[in-house]
């Protein structure tokens, strides 16, 4: 990355830095003192309830929302005093569709390449070229509102890669697709990634950050409450094995492992030498229940779950 | 790119978009004043006392070159109030654009850029007609295409700062109704400003008297007085930019926070 060598060598390695991070709006503590390191060549999860600050703080990494205080660079740049570079280095899906309603698939990304700076034959190129990596071709003279929800997270996707970016900005990127429309748009991160670009990935499917992100931080309130590689915030979090039951039961927990009730189900997380222990005593009394390995969802429910937001 | 090549790249964005309905919108820029023109230069004009008017004008001359900077005014005032408001709110375009290199304040000048486009089209079609019914127009009204824009930037400016501040349409109508419509009423466009008396200084450095007093002079050929080529070059740039300022400190805090 010639462009980039400029930054201090520290930096180099680090796409995303941020310590103390904090962004009030009036009285309201949206981001309240995040730390974060973001590696290149890495997906890096942004979790938490509603109204954590996921959508804030990416927000102030592509140098659109200012911050009210703390340290914040990207690409070893200042967001502050260098937004317009930092910008033209970066790209953003939204949270939501803004795509250009008036607007046929090809001079979405068309006109977007422009803003970018490219000229009128480049941008037309470049538009196509997205257009077939996005499997849409032959649907670059539809309109946005002739497509299904899909193709415009697609286009929308396509649009982020505009300029060849270096990051990418995913803010809920499969939120409200189907399942097969979700899985190839992982397949697509996947081969980004695999590309070099690095990902910082907001989404409240567990799933999905399971698959995608090497590490992640679950935020609440603006804090960050938990941060690490997925599997090791399952194994500190929800242990190995989960067992659910159905709640308004009740039944003698044993008090070496940790349970919790969500919703109307208890889960009790355990390691796995406890299996037989469990399920004895279960059976003993009659329970019905379902064993499973334990997951992001329950980490995230651990974490975050006490109280529902709304 | 710097930063007005950025704000440019806005106005082609705007400008690709009218292309696709250009036939439309031409269509109607040249209907309107022509309609103004026969009713009240050919229909009402009859009945006018032509002594109280310029020397060697009619009342469709007096009128129509007033009209070139009145429909200047009106067309860039309602591209940024309807066309921006709905880019701003309900197409999320300020938000796509601005996660670009572009920021706010360079799609707002964009924005004004198009305005003064656009309108300066538009009020284009007024000499064209005026020559069309036979009206002896000056060559000379060519000159006046650049005071035209600053006009149109100008209004186009006004827009956004009413348009930012709108929480929906139907506020724009107390903009049109306490401002943009006295306003092309009483800046000469009916009537010489004359008639105001001791109040007629005033009333030329109103905005729309400024280019209806230069297109007036240019439509007859003469040089345009030279108070108004002044505030075309000062006034009316120095406020422009103004409110653009104005218009980018309030959508900063509504998009953005
Ligand atoms: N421009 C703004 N003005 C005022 N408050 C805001 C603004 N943007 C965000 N907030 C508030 O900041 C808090 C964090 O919002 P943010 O959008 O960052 O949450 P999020 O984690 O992305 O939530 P979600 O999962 O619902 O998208 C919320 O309480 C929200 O209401
Ligand atoms: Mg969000």
């Amino acid at each position: 990355m010639s462009s980039s060598s400029y930054a201090p060598l520290s930096m180099d390695d680090l796409v995303i830095t941020a310590a103390g991070l904090k962004r009030r709006f009036g009285a309201l503590v949206a981001v309240d003192g995040v730390d974060l390191a973001v590696e290149r060549g890495e997906c890096f999860g942004l979790l938490g309830p509603n109204g954590a600050g996921k959508t804030s703080i990416t927000r102030m990494v592509q140098a659109v929302l200012p911050r009210t205080e703390g340290a914040l660079t990207v690409l070893g740049l200042d967001p502050g005093r260098q937004g317009a570079e930092i910008r033209a280095r970066i790209g953003v899906v939204p949270q939501g569709d803004n795509l250009d309603p008036d607007l046929s698939a090809q001079m979405n990304l068309q006109i977007y390449a422009r803003f970018f700076g490219a000229g009128a034959r480049e941008a037309e190129i470049r538009a196509r070229e997205l257009l077939e990596f996005a499997r849409l071709s032959d649907r670059s003279e539809d309109r946005p509102a002739q497509l299904s929800g899909g193709m415009r997270r697609r286009i929308i996707l396509a649009r982020a890669m505009v300029n060849r970016s270096e990051l990418l900005l995913l803010d809920e990127p499969t939120t409200a697709l189907d399942p097969q429309a979700r899985h190839q748009v992982w397949t697509w991160l996947k081969g980004l990634k695999e590309d070099g670009l690095s990902l910082l990935l907001t989404t409240h499917d567990m799933d999905e950050a399971e698959r995608l992100c090497d590490r992640l931080l679950v935020l609440d309130q603006g804090r960050v409450i938990a941060e690490g590689r997925p599997p090791d915030l399952i194994r500190r979090y929800a242990k190995e094995q989960v067992i659910e039951v159905d709640a308004g039961t009740h039944w003698e927990v044993p008090e070496a492992v940790q349970c919790e009730t969500h919703g109307g189900t208890t889960y009790v997380y355990f390691e796995r030498a406890q299996l037989g222990l469990l399920t004895g005593a279960l059976t003993a009394v009659g329970l019905p229940y379902r064993v499973r390995s334990a997951n992001l969802e329950d980490v995230f429910l651990r974490l975050t779950g006490r109280d529902l937001r709304t | 790119m710097k930063r007005l090549a950025r704000s440019w790249r806005v106005c082609l964005r705007h400008l690709y978009m009218w292309r696709q309905h250009a036939g439309a919108s031409l269509a109607g820029n040249v209907a309107e004043p022509l309609l103004y023109l026969l009713i009240l230069g050919f229909g009402m004009g009859e009945m006018m006392d032509r002594s109280a008017l310029p020397e060697g004008m009619n009342y469709r001359l007096f009128y129509g070159s007033g009209l070139i900077a009145s429909v200047a005014m009106m067309s860039a005032s309602f591209e940024n109030l309807f066309g921006a408001f709905t880019r701003m709110m309900g197409q999320r375009t300020y938000e796509a654009m601005i996660a670009t290199p572009i920021s706010l304040s360079e799609v707002l000048v964009g924005d004004a850029m198009y305005a003064a486009i656009k309108a300066s089209l538009a009020s284009l079609a007024v000499p064209v007609v005026l020559v069309v019914v036979g009206e002896p127009v000056s060559p000379m009204i060519l000159l006046g295409l650049p005071a035209t824009v600053i006009l149109a930037f100008f209004f186009g400016s006004a827009a956004l700062v009413v348009m930012a501040h709108s929480p929906d349409y139907g506020w724009f109508n107390y903009y049109i109704t306490l401002v943009l419509t006295p306003m092309f009423l009483f800046s000469g466009v009916f009537f010489p400003l004359e008639i105001f008396g001791p109040y007629a200084e005033a009333a030329r450095i109103v905005p729309l008297s400024i280019g209806v007093e230069i297109q007036r002079s240019l439509v007859l050929g003469q040089v345009p007085p030279m108070q108004s080529i002044i505030l075309t070059l000062t006034l009316l740039p120095g406020l422009s930019w103004l409110f653009l300022r104005l218009a980018r400190r309030k959508l900063q805090q509504r998009l953005i926070g």
